[in-house]
């Protein structure tokens, strides 16, 4: 019986053989396979531990250690390779998977809000922040709120500075957003902050000037509103809205609406007051940017407030102005051709 | 206003440098809009010669030799021109000059001949632009004088803004009194208007006011035995620095008083007034009268003129008439100085489209008070220039206004408005400089207004001229402490973000298009307003393309996509946000929301904020590729977007709509706000496309969403969660090509049975194994009850009862 052992393959070569078979196995059905033919009931090292019976007593336990190292070797070697078949199959269906992330996103690209919408409602935004409330009128005004209202009785030569669209039936193209002011008044009693953005219309055309445009008017009335204030609003609301600590100088001007008159010019936000050659500024370091003031008792004469009592300020900004000077757009009529080219920029 | 500082340093003692008044000034209110300064410092290289000798070049025919007294001697000079004569006054160049455009003049020999210098034309000066031969000036004048400061070469001009309240800076008196005012100097005793010996007007000939509301006085001089002819050079260069044309002396004069005093004046030839007297009065009707610049002009009885026996001689303050002008040879002159009032002179000019620099100054306001000084200044330089003698008295009618009520300036006030106090004295310093007259008063001053003064009426003017010459950068600045008050975005402000953020990320650009259109584009694109209202028509268009408002906002879309389509854009999403308009003749707040119409005799406008789309170009889809054409759906998908965050999803709805003209009548749906209709959406007619020349197949949309945001219902409450399984079948329909899906999902819903939980359509099918005049549909019925789980057995008797009802009533055949 003792020449049995010998018959029977030795458990290394068995072994041997298995772990080569393993090692080339490709996918987790060969493999079980391998583990059946070598460690099933029937297998080729179970059998070979079945020949333990076979031997001499004393060869048992060092043949017997012999095979279950083997047995070890191949339990340990399957797991691996199954473990390392697992990790292939997770790869290739990862690799199967994979996409081109920097392809464009299904559907159209999208498109942008108008620079004017932008800047308006940038305007909106800051003046918003500081307690104004939006509030609109109709852009075809009568003559009462878009003149008469505001201090500019017919014949008034302050008149002629608004070059005018007449329709008719006494109606004109407001020629500014002030006659809201008016409207508002006309309706609610002070304290009053509104802030009214829109169209506006005049008889003009040229690289800066547009027959349309448009304004936000600011309003604010209280007891115990002074100069001071306007000062201080106009410059907090600039300094927002150009995003920089921009000089800000208060010229006296002419509005038959509001006294003192005010013509508010910020520090060249396009050469940084360095003047010289500068197109923008022509090199004075200076932009006019807003008209303002103190609103004229005669305008809260004509909607019932007691001037006596209140005092305000008003002051109106042109937008396209601001989107000029923040975007560096040197022709008004870019903003109206709905040119695809420019208004992607934005 | 073109300010020479030439002239004002006649009136202003130590004149600062050009700079400094100029900065003074624009922070004072007068903005300073550009300032002209001499390039070249002439000095005593540039003088006035006299010509001693003249005679022609020794060895070239075509130059003279001149002997020239430059006040240090005589020099040979050789000269090109042969304008001038012995005798004559001439400008010389000395060696060393420079002349406009780099000419160094240096001693040159001329064909053997040394020459010392040159003798200067008006354009070798930069005076004028073109011209042969050498300026010969008046005689008179002291040879070896520096000629930069006659000729105005030295001069620096400011071109001035003016604001209309600023009449009284209409002058270069105004502005003077503005600089020592602002610049803290003194006015020279020149300042002061001479003022006549006389008091009392005569009637000489006698002058009546018929209109004393447009005139409150009217004053005439007479000059007698002048000489018309044209103007010395000072007098010319002055009125060129103002910027005018010199005419003749007589009328040089009455110019240069108008821009020194700010009076316009007018001199007629005595001679061709006829008698016995003249009358300020407005025309009759059918009166003409040609105007100096020899246009015939209809008067109506709006229009202030000055008569005399035969009718009109000019138009009050705006223009004398050609037939009774001084002209070359008139000998004896009335000379006209009056206050007419704004309103009479602005009527007139506007109506009769004739703006003048009287007219101009009439408009804003002269100082009424120094219309006599004025005339008296411009008689006695006649003389000076023009000779003869200035008969005695004025003749007139009218008195010149009282000054006007003392105004109380409350300290208080000046604090409440300024925001900070500003000391009695400082504010008596400041409003004495501008010429008025301050009184110390128990609450601050009683204040005079000058004269000149015309906008200096109230407490509030005052203020204002308080704080403008002390300087607005002198006053505080500061945030006010706010009684707070809940604010919020308005609703629509809101809504108008949300639509432009939803149609921006689906692709579409924004665009601002101006609010006027074509009489042409207003009658083909009708937008959302009522058929039968009337377009609004501007009265005076920039463009004959631009001669109403829009009635639609979907032209300039329409514009704007073929400027895109011809410059090689493909996809063109564009939308916009603004108002369109049109008159109604009920004048309630019919359409448009907030702003829309308001009452007014009956019409009002009402403009409705709309927004409009189109959609062109291929798109993609799902993946690349070139993508396809847009669709009904594409149009439809973006409106729903837009239009679900101002009404829930579903509420508003899209019925087929085939009677709209810019739509194509089987792709056209007209958009419903619950009942209401808002808008339209659809494919651009094909019509219309070939009209205007676009051969793509371009989608359109215009709704009126404040409308929309009016009828968003308010949040009705949740709906309980269910809490049992639903069952879900399909069911084919076969039903006529035309008839909507939505008729299905109306049968179903008016069945209103509380097991249906909802219908959709999952399918629409044309082609192979359909009849051609059908189409089949697909919907899913979910159903479900509320309070347990239906049987299979109800759901199918419940099925069956629907699909029953939906064959009948659509007479529809169910596919199986």
């Amino acid at each position: 019986m003792a020449a049995s052992a010998h018959d029977q393959q030795l458990p290394e070569a068995i072994s041997e053989e298995a772990l080569a078979r393993i090692q080339a196995s490709s996918d987790s059905a060969s493999l079980e396979a391998l583990r059946v033919e070598y460690l099933g009931k029937k297998g080729r090292l179970t059998g070979a531990l079945r020949a333990l019976g076979s031997l001499a007593p004393a060869e048992r336990p060092a043949f017997g250690q012999r095979v279950n190292r083997a047995k070890e070797a191949l339990d340990a070697a399957l797991a691996a390779r199954g473990e390392e078949l697992r990790l292939r199959r997770r790869e290739a269906a990862l690799e199967a998977s994979a996409v081109d992330v920097t392809l464009p996103g299904f559907g159209p690209t999208p498109g942008r809000p108008h620079p004017l919408s932008r800047t308006l409602t940038e305007i909106c935004d800051v003046l918003g922040g500081m307690g104004f409330t939006v509030e609109e009128g109709p852009e075809v005004e009568d003559d009462y709120h878009n003149f008469e209202a505001l201090n500019m009785p017919a014949d008034h030569p302050a008149r002629d500075m608004q070059d005018t669209f007449f329709v008719g039936d006494d109606r004109v193209l407001r020629t500014h957003t002030s006659p809201v002011q008016i409207r508002v008044m006309e309706r609610q009693p002070p304290p009053l902050r509104i802030i009214a953005p829109g169209a506006v219309y005049r008889n003009d055309d040229d690289a800066t000037h547009s027959p349309m445009f448009h304004q936000v008017e600011g309003l604010m009335v209280d007891r115990g509103v002074t100069f001071a204030h306007l000062k201080g609003v106009l410059t907090t609301f600039l300094r927002r809205v150009f995003e920089r600590e921009v000089g800000v100088r208060l010229r006296p001007s002419f509005f038959p609406f509001t006294e003192p008159s005010v013509e508010v010019d910020v520090g060249c936000v396009v050469c940084g007051q360095r003047g010289g050659e500068c197109r923008v500024c022509k090199g004075t370091g200076w932009l006019e940017i807003l008209g303002a003031g103190m609103v004229d008792p005669a305008v809260f004469a004509h909607v019932g407030y007691d001037p006596e009592e209140f005092t305000g300020f008003a002051f109106g900004v042109g937008v396209e102005r601001i989107a000029m000077l923040k975007y560096g757009i040197d022709d008004i009529r870019l903003f109206y051709g709905g040119d695809l080219r420019f208004l992607r920029q934005f | 206003m073109r300010v020479s500082c030439n002239w004002l340093s006649q009136f202003v003692v130590g004149l600062p440098a050009v700079e400094e008044v100029a900065a003074r000034l624009t922070m004072g209110g007068l903005e300073v809009e550009s300032i002209e300064s001499p390039v070249l410092q002439y000095g005593d290289r540039l003088v006035l010669a006299r010509i001693v000798e003249m005679g022609p070049h020794p060895s070239a025919d075509r130059l003279s030799l001149c002997q020239v007294d430059d006040g240090e001697g005589c020099s040979a000079i050789v000269c090109g021109a042969r304008n001038m004569k012995a005798g004559d006054t001439v400008v010389l160049a000395r060696p060393g000059c420079e002349l406009p455009g780099g000419v160094r003049i240096k001693v040159a020999k001329l064909r053997g001949i040394e020459s010392r210098g040159m003798l200067c034309s008006a354009a070798e000066l930069g005076l004028a632009a073109t011209g042969d031969g050498i300026l010969v000036l008046e005689p008179g004048l002291v040879a070896g004088a520096p000629a930069a400061p006659l000729l105005g070469l030295d001069d620096s001009i400011m071109e001035l803004s003016i604001t209309p309240n600023r009449g009284d800076c209409l002058s270069i008196r105004g502005v003077a009194r503005e600089v020592a005012a602002l610049c803290g100097a003194r006015l020279a005793p020149a300042f002061e208007l001479p003022l006549p010996p006389w008091s009392s007007s005569r009637d000489r000939p006698p002058v009546r006011i018929d209109a004393s509301g447009a005139c409150s006085h009217y004053r005439g001089i007479v000059v007698r035995g002048v000489s018309v002819g044209s103007s010395p050079t000072w007098l010319r260069t002055r009125l060129a620095a103002a910027g005018l044309r010199p005419i003749s002396n007589v009328v040089d004069v009455t110019n240069y008083v108008l821009v020194e005093a700010g009076q316009p004046l007018h001199a007629f030839d005595l001679a061709l007034l006829a008698g016995p007297e003249l009358a300020v009065r407005y025309a009759r009707s059918g009166e003409r009268l040609r105007t100096l610049d020899d246009r015939d002009v209809d008067l109506d009885c709006g229009d202030l003129v000055i008569a005399d026996a035969n009718g009109p001689v000019a138009l009050a303050g705006v223009m004398g008439g050609a037939d009774t002008a001084v002209r070359e040879g008139s000998c004896d002159i009335f000379l006209e100085g009056a206050a007419f009032t704004p309103a009479a002179v602005r009527r007139t000019s506007r109506r009769l489209g004739i703006l003048t620099d009287s007219s101009a100054r009439f408009e804003r306001g002269i100082d009424t008070g120094a219309v006599e000084a004025a005339l008296w200044r411009a008689a006695r330089l006649i003389v000076e220039v023009a000779g003869g003698r200035i008969e005695e008295g004025f003749c007139g009618d009218g008195v010149a206004p009282a000054a006007g009520e003392p105004i109380v300036l409350r300290s208080s006030r000046v604090e409440k408005i300024l925001g900070s106090a500003v000391p009695p004295q400082q504010a008596q310093r400041i409003l004495t400089s501008l010429g008025a007259v301050a009184a110390a008063h128990p609450s601050g001053l009683e204040v005079t207004a000058p004269s000149h003064r015309n906008d200096l009426v109230r407490e509030i003017d005052l203020i204002e001229e308080i704080a403008r010459v002390r300087g607005y950068d002198t006053f505080g600045s500061e945030l006010p402490a706010i009684r707070m008050q809940p604010v919020s975005l308005s609703a629509c402000d809101r809504a108008a973000r949300e639509l432009r953020a939803s149609l921006a990320s689906r692709g579409f650009y924004e665009h601002v298009g101006l609010s006027f259109a074509s009489a042409d584009t207003n009658a083909r694109l009708r937008g959302l307003h009522r058929d039968e209202s009337e377009c609004v028509r501007v009265r005076n268009p920039l463009r004959v393309d631009e001669s109403e408002l829009r009635r639609s906002a979907l032209a300039s879309l329409l514009e704007a996509y073929r400027l895109n389509l011809s410059v090689g854009q493909s996809r063109v999403d564009l939308f916009c946000l603004g108002r369109t308009f049109s008159w109604e003749s009920d004048g309630s707040t019919d359409r448009g929301g907030a702003p829309a119409a308001h009452a007014h005799g009956g019409r009002a406008v009402c403009q409705i904020e709309t927004l409009a789309g189109l959609l062109a170009g291929p798109r993609p889809g799902r993946g690349l590729g070139r993508g396809e054409a847009p669709a009904f759906g594409d149009a439809k998908a973006a409106v729903e977007a837009a239009l679900a965050l101002l009404a829930p999803y579903g509420r508003v709805r899209f019925v087929p709509c085939a009677e709209r003209p810019e739509y194509h009548p089987l792709a056209c749906a007209r958009v419903l706000a619950g009942a209401d209709p808002v808008g339209y959406l659809g494919r651009l007619h094909p019509v219309m496309a070939e009209e205007l020349e676009i051969t793509e197949e371009i989608y359109l949309f215009e709704v009126d969403w404040r409308k929309v945001v009016e009828y968003s219902p308010r949040h009705e409450g949740l709906r309980p969660i269910p809490r049992y399984p639903s069952s879900s079948r399909d069911v084919s329909l076969l039903v006529p090509r035309r008839l909507a899906a939505s008729a299905a999902i109306e049968v179903v819903e008016r069945l209103a049975d509380p097991c249906i939980e909802s219908i959709s359509v999952f399918d629409e099918y044309t082609g192979a194994g359909i009849d051609e005049a059908d189409k089949a549909l697909g919907y899913t019925i979910v159903y479900r009850a509320g309070d347990r789980t239906l049987t299979e057995a109800e759901v199918t008797a419940l099925h069956g009862r629907v699909v029953g009802e939906l064959a009948e009533q659509l007479r529809a055949r169910v596919r199986t």
